[in-house]
């Protein structure tokens, strides 16, 4: 058997999946990339190689992506985020039109066309409003643990409107809403709406069709992604685990290579 | 052998103290964008082209709106910082708002003489003469007084002659990229042209022409990465023409207002001088600053890309140059029309970091790449 490897080094998380010929996953992991993003990525790899119960010597070739992709220890080669995730997004839902990647410090839309090319797409890459960090800091500020953000805008009673775009704002914002007495439920519905909608506003900018694939780690807040569908009038659909698709792309691409 | 270049912008300053002592002529400050240089040289004055720098803002901040673009506000923060002091005046165009604000904000605050030169708004060529006929004399006047020199029918001659054949250089340096895309890379092709702002003519024509001579008898590297045409106001931050390079992307051609949109004029007539000038600003080829109803910028766009053999468009975006932004949807859509790919990067002169960036570049190659 030849299996290969893929390592996404983004700001805030290290991913790492082991694949085979036929591009099934036997293995990842995740973990905060930190300070020393060449270590997180060399960790995240050999996690994912534990996973698998194979060694660096049962793989062919890494490939990695990501803010870091230059500083990977292991990678022969590298592809930008937004290739990888088009690639991976494919694998996993051969029928994707439109991707939707919110991770730690950006936001990305890709319009993706046959084979998993991509045919255009968009970033925001130059503020942290709509992204993983804006949801952070919102946790914080509701001493909520970002994990249970969604759970806790599920019993969300009250509609309330976050205005500020910038993250700093709009945490005073959140600051206020607290202290006027509100409801921790209908805050956290309303940070997620905020992000929501100005990933709306980035997806319309590179035009939204056929099925729509959200992946990043913002996709694992289940209010988001259901008012994203709501927003958009479609289904939006999720991964099982989608902070690794990037690294299942760049794995793809490895395993394409020849040789 | 670009060393030249590289060195002149290593040393704005000095090269441009340099070439004024060996000139003997007053410094003049160009703003963007298209005023005729020879001009400033026919009536005694070195003309050197300020299309802003990397400084970062402060005290220009306190003249300045949040939204004024960083060309408009590095020039004025070199003013006020005194990096501008071998400027004796400033030449401006009428180009767009945030310039002819600039023009009134110097008046107001600096205190060295400038001119303006106003670029015609109407709808026929005869109109266009009509309204420069009435401004010309004004500028060139105030040339004069600034540089303390006489424009005579023979100074002019020489500076259009001058100037005619820089451009004409530069047009065959363009040439050779295009035939030999990857042969110059795209750092030192810019740095090349952009030399050319600080330095005397006739200086800066010895140079290209040695250089030129030179690249004459090299062959390009093999075939590479994606060829692309970059289209926006300025060329800088050149920066980025570093990461362009080590992307394997070889620009063939340009739509920079200080690039090809200068480069491709012909030498200026002087016989008639309002005509002249009204030609020179308007041709060839079009801009998102020009009104100009008889040349779109759309039909251009497409057609430049195509004989460039490009594979995609990379818009380069100076943030709140306005009328970029403006011009720029339209154009997009077009390009994807016609089935020429094409992308948009946003741009500061200031700016430090560029791994952002260079991410959308090399996500952009891919794309190209298929
Ligand atoms: N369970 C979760 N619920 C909501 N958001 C999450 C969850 N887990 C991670 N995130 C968000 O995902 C972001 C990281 O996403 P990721 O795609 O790994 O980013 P990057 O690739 O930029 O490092 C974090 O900023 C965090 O806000
Ligand atoms: S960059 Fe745009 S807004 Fe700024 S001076 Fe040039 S034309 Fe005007």
């Amino acid at each position: 058997m030849r299996f290969w490897g893929g390592i996404d080094v983004g700001s805030l998380s290290a991913d790492a999946v082991i694949i085979d010929e036929e591009g099934r996953l036997l293995g990842h992991a995740i973990l905060p990339t930190g300070r020393d993003s060449r270590e997180a990525g060399s960790r995240a790899y050999a996690g994912a190689l534990e996973a698998a119960g194979l060694t660096p010597g049962d793989v062919v070739r890494v490939y990695s992506t990501g803010y870091s992709r230059a500083r990977v220890r292991e990678a022969e080669g590298a592809k930008t985020e937004i290739a990888c995730h088009a690639r991976g997004a494919h694998a996993l839902y051969p029928d994707v039109g439109t991707i939707i990647d919110i991770g730690g410090q950006d936001s990305k839309a890709i319009q993706v066309g046959k084979g998993g090319r991509v045919l255009n797409f968009v970033m925001n890459d130059k503020c942290a409003a709509g992204t993983g960090r804006f949801l952070e800091v919102m946790a914080g500020a509701l001493e909520t643990p970002l994990d249970h953000l969604d759970e806790l805008a599920a019993q969300s009673t009250e509609t309330l409107t976050i205005s500020s775009i910038c993250t700093v704002f709009a945490e005073s914002e959140v600051v206020s809403l607290i202290s006027q007495g509100k409801k921790p439920a209908d805050i956290a519905m309303a940070v997620s709406r905020a992000i929501a909608r100005r990933t709306v506003g980035l997806a319309t900018r590179v035009g939204v069709s056929g099925r729509v694939v959200m992946t990043g780690g913002v996709a694992k807040n289940r209010a988001v992604v259901d008012l994203l569908a709501e927003i958009l009038g479609a289904p939006v659909d999720v991964p099982d685990e989608p902070q690794i698709v990037g690294a299942l792309g760049a794995a793809l691409f490895a395993r394409d290579e020849r040789g | 052998m670009y060393d030249p270049f590289h060195e002149v912008l290593s040393d704005v300053r000095g090269t441009i103290l340099k070439q004024a002592r060996a000139l003997d002529r007053p410094v003049i400050g160009v703003m963007p964008a298209y005023f005729p240089l020879e001009l400033v040289y026919a009536s005694g004055g070195f003309p050197v082209q300020l299309w802003g720098n990397r400084l970062a803002p402060s005290r220009a901040d306190a003249y300045l709106q949040s939204y004024c673009c960083s060309v408009a506000r590095s020039a004025m923060e070199l003013e006020l910082a005194g990096g501008a002091d071998m400027v004796r005046g400033y030449a401006f165009t009428s180009l767009c708002d945030t310039l002819v604000n600039l023009r009134e904000v110097y008046r107001r605050v600096v205190d060295k003489p400038t001119v303006e030169l106003s670029i015609p708004v109407t709808q026929t060529a005869e109109a266009r003469r009509n309204y420069l006929s009435s401004g010309l004399d004004k500028v060139n006047r105030g040339l004069q007084e600034m540089a303390g020199g006489r424009m005579t029918p023979e100074s002019l001659a020489e500076a259009s002659e001058l100037y005619g054949r820089v451009r004409a250089l530069q047009r065959r340096l363009y040439a050779l990229r295009l035939e030999r895309a990857g042969l110059v890379s795209n750092l030192d092709f810019y740095a090349v042209l952009k030399a050319g702002s600080f330095l005397g003519p006739e200086y800066y024509a010895k140079l290209l022409s040695d250089l030129l001579e030179k690249l004459d008898s090299m062959d390009p590297p093999e075939d590479s990465g994606p060829r692309l045409l970059l289209s926006g106001l300025v060329y800088d931050p050149l920066e980025l023409h570093r990461i362009l390079d080590r992307l394997g992307v070889r620009v063939v051609q340009d739509d920079f207002a200080n690039g090809w949109r200068t480069v491709s004029k012909e030498t200026l007539a002087v016989e008639n001088l309002v005509e002249g000038v009204a030609r020179y600003l308007f041709g060839p080829a079009p801009c998102c600053c020009l009104y100009n109803p008889e040349n779109d910028r759309h039909d251009y766009l497409v057609d430049h890309a195509r004989k460039a053999g490009a594979d995609g468009v990379l818009f380069w975006y100076l943030k709140f140059c306005e009328p970029d932004a403006f011009d720029r949807p339209q154009l997009m859509k077009r390009l994807t029309d016609e089935g020429i790919p094409s992308s948009v990067v946003e741009l500061e002169l200031s700016m430090q970091n560029f791994d952002a960036i260079g991410t959308r570049l090399s996500a952009f190659c891919e794309m190209l790449e298929g």
